[in-house]
């Protein structure tokens, strides 16, 4: 599904990958490890097309960025560092914001299911401003598991989640993966499972 | 669209640095001695002006200044949208060097301008004039170039978006010089007297031709080095900077 | 386009929640413009010479105010990334941005210039012609607004930055939209300069949301 070969990514006067290549089948969960400012996050965004390649090429189901942006990107869901939630509006509001920028149009009945499964029921009009910060990942995360787009890149998606957070991630998770989705997730924390071989990639050494 | 292959080539950072490295002293000395010869004749050879004495003799500053603030401000827009098109980095880092060469000319223009404008106008400064008006415009829009370009940690960031702002900002330009004009062309306030320019006889006009063309020169081998110390600086991880600084050294 | 629509009613839905920031911009329009006649002193034909000036100076400056709205708080609570990343083209994005942003912040001052323009002893078709100007040019500011701010919205302290990107880039329209009022107010025809400030908005609409998209892309790091 994702084809990345021969990547070189620099940031500012540092190399932080050179000649790095990697392809994930359907199915299949790639972490990405490494200390703080190895260059987690840059490679996701550079698979997101948010940053630009010094070289290499990256492909979602054949598709390079370059070659058709909406087409890459309508196969890919992304939950990174900040949340992505608008302070001023409710939750209900930024979840459907969340849905409609897919193209999916309200569907109230589908808000209320994402949000009961994010433990997020009884909140829908309190504003994400007043969420504490597990809850506003919760609902980041409903937004992306709504969207339910084939590849997920994920930024530390348990930061400020409790241990049911997680837990509830991790079986999101399982069922993305089970549907034939695949996940790239950079992370400290490394005791997410797959139930197929989860690969691995260690950032930091190139 | 592609590049033609020779392009290519002479972009590459390696042949770029040595060819400059070539053509850069032939180009600085040539444009400092037509500088010279051109301000002799211009400032003491040339007759003066029937109208205007001695001041017109301004004009062999100020008309060089003023075309290389336009030729550079070119030069750093085209290289901008090679960059951008192409994504040819040698492009980005020739523009990064035109920017202070051509601010440095604008405001050269501008001040030899001002000085100009005291025996034609009466006053240093006309808001009623397009030309100085756009090159002060001209002025801001090298300077936001620059302090862009220097905010932006990323280089590559940096690089694209001064590039989008100078593009942007070379279709604005001839729109800014038009709608001056325009509102020069209706005002009513107390009427400027500007003398219309007299025909140019040809011992007036060689010091002129030279002084242009020594300026380009000049100019273009500043460009050239600004340009190389970029490379440098941009490739300085690589291996061919190391091999060229310890060859220099 | 069709995401871009969903865009241009949350940002309406947010910038109401941002009341506070709209009564600003339209009280500092009218406080500013108030205080360069209180300085110039009470001649009423100096007011009105200098009224179309003014006006549109200080409509200029209001609207830089609210310019680093367009892209900052985005860019600082994630929101950008996701709409990048949407299949929508960043033009669209930029454009719905624009529009928004004048709506809550140019309308306003659009409909209350022929009251200033009055207090400044404007008169007749002059109050006509003044709002027309800004209707027609405050957009196009917007527009220029939304590549600067683009360019800008990852720098911490931008706001100088884009005022210095923007206020050159301004002047033609400035420059049409004040010697238009001046012409009306002077009883000349003003079919020419309104006409141009038309096309400068054409052009502006053609050319500007596309530059702006580049921009969000280029700045996306």
């Amino acid at each position: 599904m994702l084809e990345a070969r021969g990547l070189t990514i620099w940031r500012g006067e540092r190399r932080l990958c050179h000649d790095l290549s990697f392809s994930l089948a359907s199915g299949s969960l790639l972490l990405l490890q490494g200390r703080n400012g190895s260059g987690k996050t840059s490679l996701l965004r550079c698979l997101a097309g948010l940053l630009p390649l010094e070289s290499g090429t990256v492909e979602l189901n054949g598709v390079a960025y370059g070659r058709d942006p909406a087409r890459y990107l309508r196969c890919l869901g992304w939950l990174g560092h900040k949340d992505g939630l608008k302070a001023e509006l409710s939750v209900r509001r930024n979840l459907a914001f969340r849905l409609r920028l897919a193209g999916l149009a309200g569907q109230a009945g589908k808000e209320d299911e994402l949000l009961e499964r994010a433990g997020l029921k009884g909140l829908e009009n309190r504003v994400a401003a007043q969420l504490s910060y597990g809850q506003r990942r919760r609902l980041a995360l409903a937004g992306l598991i709504g969207v339910a787009p084939p590849l997920w890149l994920l930024d530390e998606p348990d930061a400020n989640l409790d241990a049911q957070g997680r837990e509830w991630l991790q079986r999101e998770l399982d069922s993305h993966l089970d549907a034939g989705g695949c996940a790239v997730l950079a992370g400290h924390r490394m005791e997410w499972r797959s139930r197929g071989p989860a690969p691995q990639l260690i950032l930091g050494i190139a | 669209m592609r590049l033609p292959n020779w392009l290519h080539k002479l972009a590459s950072p390696p042949h770029f640095y040595r060819i400059a490295a070539r053509i850069e002293p032939w180009m600085l000395w040539s444009g400092l001695a037509a500088i010279a010869v051109g301000a002799f004749g211009g400032l003491l050879l040339a007759p003066p002006d029937y109208q205007q004495g001695d001041a017109y003799r301004i004009i062999y500053f100020h008309v060089p200044a003023a075309y290389l603030a336009m030729q550079l401000y070119a030069l750093m827009a085209i290289g901008s949208a090679i960059g951008l098109i192409w994504r040819i980095k040698l492009a980005y880092a020739i523009a990064a060097a035109a920017a202070p060469v051509g601010l440095a000319f604008t405001g050269l223009a501008l001040a030899t301008g001002m000085l100009w404008g005291k025996p034609m106008w009466g006053a240093y400064w006309s808001w009623g004039d397009a030309r100085l008006t756009s090159v002060l415009v001209m002025f801001f829009l090298y300077l936001g170039y620059m302090l862009l370009h220097a905010s932006l940690e990323e280089r590559s960031t940096a690089d694209r978006a001064a590039g989008i702002l100078a593009v942007v900002g070379v279709v604005n330009l001839p729109i800014i010089k038009f709608s001056v004009e325009w509102w020069s062309s209706l005002h009513q306030g107390p009427t400027i007297s500007r003398l219309a320019a007299p025909a140019i006889t040809w011992d007036m006009l060689w010091p002129l031709l030279v002084m242009v063309a020594g300026a380009v020169l000049f100019s273009m081998a500043v460009t050239l080095t600004r340009a190389r110390a970029e490379v440098l600086l941009r490739e300085r991880g690589a291996r061919w900077v190391q091999d060229a600084v310890a060859a220099d050294a | 386009m069709r995401i871009g629509l969903a865009v241009l009613r949350n940002e309406f839905l947010i910038y109401f929640k941002k009341w506070v920031h709209i009564i600003i911009n339209i009280a500092f329009f009218i406080f500013s413009t108030s205080l360069f006649s209180l300085v110039a002193g009470l001649e009423q034909g100096l007011l009105a010479e200098w009224g179309a000036g003014v006006i549109w100076v200080v409509a200029l400056l209001s609207m830089l105010l609210a310019m680093p709205l367009l892209f900052q708080p985005d860019r600082e609570d994630g929101t950008l990334d996701l709409m990048l990343l949407s299949a929508m083209d960043p033009a669209w994005l930029a454009l719905a941005k624009a529009g928004a942003n004048w709506c809550v912040f140019g309308l306003p001052l659009v409909l209350l210039s022929p009251l200033l323009g009055a207090s400044y002893g404007l008169e007749g078709i002059a109050l006509v012609v003044l709002p027309a100007t800004l209707a027609l040019g405050t957009p196009a500011l917007i527009l220029l607004a939304t590549v600067a701010a683009a360019l800008t919205a990852g720098l911490r302290r931008g706001v100088g930055l884009l005022a210095l990107l923007v206020l050159p880039l301004a002047l033609p329209i400035l420059l049409f939209g004040v010697r238009a009022t001046e012409l009306a107010a002077d009883g000349f025809p003003t079919a020419a300069p309104l006409m141009m400030l038309g096309a400068f908005l054409l052009l502006a609409l053609g050319l500007l949301p596309w530059a702006a998209g580049a921009a969000l892309r280029a700045t996306a790091n």
